[in-house]
């Protein structure tokens, strides 16, 4: 339906930064409490108040910006955007609309034919959050009701340069975004909750045009997925639009989960920009900025790097370990721990995760710490266990507070590889099973399966397969 | 000298001595706002029950009137500055319910140091006019001369200083607010640099330019007060962290040898012969007292009035968004939408000067126009700073008139805004510039009404205007003054 056409998409992102308390008061950040608990006199502006600038808020705003590689400006400066709505409570809203806070930055993605893709980031700002409105019915009265304890909570906005062409692409460049935001631990950068929040930029071209035609934001998508089902609608919708004949207006959509649509928006009362006298200007020095540097943990492009190189793994089992902060922190406990490096990361990716969401819960939360969990990786590197045990013991280790070693003796999961103790049982099992050893001969290797399966059973579990196998081929051979 | 009229390091001395209790000045002073007020239209709320509680704690010997300088002393409050529990309306029927919870830094100080608050004073409508005519609540008048503006914006705190319905009062001053109206009531006004003095709980007009002073009956009154007023407040992050110097112990010291500065743009026609006349014996007095005069030149000053009129407004529509009915202040009963409550509210909520601003401010920022307008102005800003810190490479002081017209008719100048902006030309530069300047009594028009000469100072120099006004007010016989009112 859109063949012959491309999408010109830009983003622009609010992150919201979890300070513990907002950017120009000292009231708590939480803006999930009771109903305007977390408020005062500066963060409801009364008149006569002025705005006390936190410099945890610049901290972690900093922070955001040097995980998406952004240039920090030695003076960056609030300005006041005028505008009428109930959730702004004072008329304006400060954000660095005229001097941000960073500028050109990038993050690379994985583009859909399988190439790295650099998308440019034209700027970093910091602005408040306004208050949440609620609109409810008191009997048939409809109301509205304002919140204040989200009014004044630290953001970012930050704002793509129009790099990205399909619904697949901004998708995967908002998840690269969010796992470099949490890497820093700047935010949350929960869409479901509100903590990261995504407007889209779209137009569209015909394919192999170099122009930018008029563009439609849309707003109030609540997830990852919701971003890339809006653009592809907008998508639609604007290429249905240019072949009718009819043009493309700049104008603002809001996104309608249930429907799947866009619809237009009613405009908000927009007024002028002026610079803020009363937030001085924020000033960059660079020594500060190498303190910020310094506490800035290893991203995820320079972990992949190094689990490969140091510990041997995968490109693929690297990824898979860096793509949250948490896994790879586990990962390199349990590798203290003296747990096999690959072991480590298959473990981690294939069992350990899927039980913990079985459960609900995370590797922060669990009660199975990082040395328990290299303990039985540890056996198992050793073949002490297999891997059927190894399963089970696992299990076992999330509901208990034993070592991998005490379950293994309780269980008597201890791995028989003593190579006599094997010869007498492979002996057995060969002779109990003429007609299988027979059917091998002839070539059936299918056979061999069979045989490993009864001696397995014979030893309830506990051979070690890979001296099993040794014996039984030599014994067939 | 009538109890009305006595300074306020002399009524602490009378206090300190037990010869006046607490309560008895408190009481005078209340009696006569109760005659006064309804001519002078100083006050906008007057404190007489909660001034005469506190008054009693010291005649009870509850608070110690040794314990701070200002103990005991009855002042009056620009009403825009806010009092925690007193409505604070700023002249506007937007805020005419208006009670804030939190004081003022500046109250906040001035309560430890002991300071009675007898009310809330009149201006114009946010400090946003020259002759008190803006406010809400009617003109305050000039206490010489019933007939006339009493200045503004603080034109309500330099009529009660004036007339001794106050010891002293607290003024604002954005473009000259506090110097024009001191001016016109012959008492002395004080602008301090701006970041001297907190603005924490300072109703917002254009905070680049807003300054809270003292207005007072001397010099020395002035400096007593801004002792008390000046200095870091962590509330404020546009207040400087200087130390405040002893403004009192500077005022003794010699004036000989002090260069004073004469711009000579500031000698342009249409100014009224009284005050050239003025300037000219405030001049002769001052080489007579041992400084000498140099001319300096301030050659962007003739852009002062464009490029305040330019900053000032845009800063203006901004704060001012705030009042939209929604939270506190007017809200219009008769809204159908939000659209109409925010429009009706501001409607019926402002004046036309107030609307005036507003929309010049809007218009200034909006797109397209940011650059030509705004952006121009801010440059212009920057240039006439700069004006100053060449000029005080040459002299240590810069003196100038006030105001270019003595006080002027009630009702002369409403209709022609123009005008009126322009007879802020003298005291903008300085606002602009974020320098600190005193206008102190200087004579009479022929129609007996107070001329004032104005001293100006490089940024946190405020101890060496008040000293230069301080001799020159000794050398001259224009304070106290004492109108014809009762």
């Amino acid at each position: 339906m859109t063949q012959g056409f491309q999408a010109v998409i830009g983003l622009e992102i609010h992150v919201q930064l979890n300070c513990a308390t907002k950017m120009f008061c000292n009231c708590p950040n939480r803006p999930g409490d009771e109903p305007n608990r977390n408020t005062c006199p500066i963060c409801l502006w009364l008149p006569g108040n002025l705005p006390r600038f936190s410099q945890e808020a610049l901290e972690k705003a900093t922070l955001a910006c040097l995980a998406l590689n952004c240039q920090i400006q030695e003076k960056s400066a609030f300005d006041q955007k005028v505008y009428y709505y109930p959730d702004l409570p004072k008329g304006y809203q400060l954000s660095q609309f005229h001097r941000p806070l960073a500028r050109n930055g990038w993050l690379d993605i994985v583009g859909e034919d399988g190439n790295s893709q650099r998308i440019r980031i034209q700027k970093i700002h910091m602005e408040e959050d306004v208050a949440r409105l609620v609109h409810e019915k008191e009997g048939r009265t409809p109301v509205s009701l304002v919140d204040f304890n989200r009014a004044g909570t630290p953001l970012v906005e930050i704002v793509t340069e129009p790099d990205l062409h399909s619904p697949r692409d901004a998708m995967e460049f908002l998840r690269v975004l969010r796992t470099q935001l949490r890497y820093s631990e700047c935010s949350q950068c929960s869409m479901e909750q509100g903590s990261m929040r995504v407007d889209a930029n779209v137009s569209v071209r015909p394919l192999g045009r170099d122009l930018l035609n008029p563009k439609v934001e849309i707003k109030n998508m609540n997830s990852i997925r919701h971003v890339g089902d809006a653009i592809a609608f907008e998508m639609d919708r604007q290429v249905e639009c240019v072949r009718g004949g009819e043009p493309v207006v700049m104008h603002t959509r809001l996104w309608e989960p249930d429907a799947r649509i866009t619809v237009p928006m009613r405009g908000k009362f927009e007024g002028p920009c002026v610079p803020d006298p009363s937030v001085p200007p924020v000033v960059v020095e660079d020594s500060w900025l190498q303190e910020i540097i310094q506490k800035m943990p290893e991203m995820p492009g320079a972990k992949v790097e190094r689990f490969v190189t140091r510990y041997g793994l995968t490109h693929e089992e690297a990824q898979h370990m860096s793509s949250e902060r948490e896994v790879s922190g586990y990962f390199e406990k349990a590798l203290d721990h003296e747990a096999p490096p690959r072991l480590a990361a298959q473990w981690i990716a294939t069992q350990l995760l899927p039980l913990l969401k079985e459960r609900e819960v995370s590797l922060e939360t669990t009660s199975l710490d990082p040395g328990r969990f290299a303990g039985l990786l540890f056996m198992l590197g050793r073949e002490e266990i297999n891997v059927n045990a190894a399963r089970d013991v696992l299990k076992r280790l999330l509901e208990s507070t034993a070592t991998a070693a005490e379950i293994v003796d309780q269980c008597g999961y201890r791995q028989v590889s003593g190579a006599e103790e094997l010869e007498a049982l492979v002996d057995r099992v060969l002779a109990e099973n003429p007609s299988a050893v027979e059917n091998f001969r002839k070539g059936a290797s299918k056979a061999m399966g069979f045989l490993m399966g009864q001696a397995m059973q014979a030893s309830k579990g506990k051979a070690n397969p890979r001296v099993l196998k040794e014996l039984m081929t030599k014994k067939l051979g | 000298m009538p109890l009305h009229s006595l300074p306020v390091h002399e009524l602490r001395h009378l206090l300190v001595q037990k010869e006046i209790k607490v309560s008895e000045v408190v009481q005078a002073y209340l009696d006569r706002v109760e005659t006064l007020n309804v001519k002078i239209n100083a006050y906008v709320t007057v404190m007489g029950e909660s001034a005469l509680k506190e008054a009693g704690l010291y005649d009870e010997g509850r608070k110690d009137l040794n314990a701070s300088p200002l103990a005991g002393v009855p002042l009056a409050i620009k009403d825009v500055l806010c009092l925690r529990g007193t409505r604070t309306t700023c002249g506007s029927k937007m805020l005419e319910n208006f009670v804030p919870p939190y004081d003022a830094t500046v109250i906040e100080w001035m309560k430890s140091a002991g300071a009675v608050f007898l009310g809330k004073t009149n201006l114009d409508e946010f400090a946003m006019g020259s002759s008190n005519e803006n406010s809400a609540f009617g003109p305050t008048r000039n206490p010489w001369n019933l007939s006339k503006v009493s200045g503004g914006s603080s034109g309500g705190s330099a009529a009660a200083v004036a007339a001794g319905l106050c010891s002293a009062a607290l003024g604002t001053d954005t473009g000259g607010s506090i110097r024009q109206p001191a001016s016109f009531c012959g008492v002395v006004g004080l602008k301090p640099t701006y970041g001297r003095v907190s603005r924490y709980g300072l109703v917002a007009f254009a905070s680049s330019l807003d300054q809270v002073g003292p207005i007072a009956r001397d010099v020395e009154d002035a400096a007593l007060l801004l002792q008390t007023m000046a200095g870091y407040d962590s509330r404020d992050t546009t207040c400087v962290d200087l130390p405040v110097p002893d403004y009192m112990g500077g005022l003794k010291k010699s004036i000989g040898g002090m260069k004073l500065g004469i711009p000579k743009e500031y000698l342009i026609d249409g100014i009224h012969p009284d005050v050239a006349l003025s300037m000219e014996k405030a001049i002769e007095t001052f080489r007579t007292l041992g400084a000498e005069t140099v001319e300096v030149s301030l050659p962007h000053t003739h852009y002062g009035v464009a490029a305040y009129y330019i900053i000032a407004p845009a800063e203006a529509s901004s704060n001012l968004a705030r009042y939209d009915g929604v939270k506190y202040g007017h809200r219009s009963t008769d809204a159908r939408d939000l659209l109409s409550l925010y429009r009706r509210s501001r409607s019926e909520g402002f004046g036309a000067e107030v609307k005036r601003r507003i929309m010049l401010g809007t218009y200034a920022l909006s797109a397209g126009y940011y650059d030509a307008y705004y952006k121009k102005a801010s440059q212009v800003r920057t240039l006439i700073r700069n004006d100053f810190l060449k000029a005080f490479e040459k002299c240590d002081a810069i003196i100038a008139p006030v105001a270019p017209i003595p006080p002027f008719d009630i009702g002369e100048k409403v209709d022609d805004p123009l005008q009126m902006y322009l007879s802020d030309i003298f005291t903008l530069p300085a606002s602009l510039a974020g320098i600190p300047g005193i206008s102190v009594p200087c004579g009479f028009s022929g129609e007996h009404l107070p001329i004032g000469l104005q001293i100006l100072g490089p940024h946190f120099a405020e101890e060496s205007i008040l000293r230069l006004a301080h001799h020159f007010e000794r050398a001259t016989d224009h304070h106290p003054g004492r109108p014809p009112v009762e």
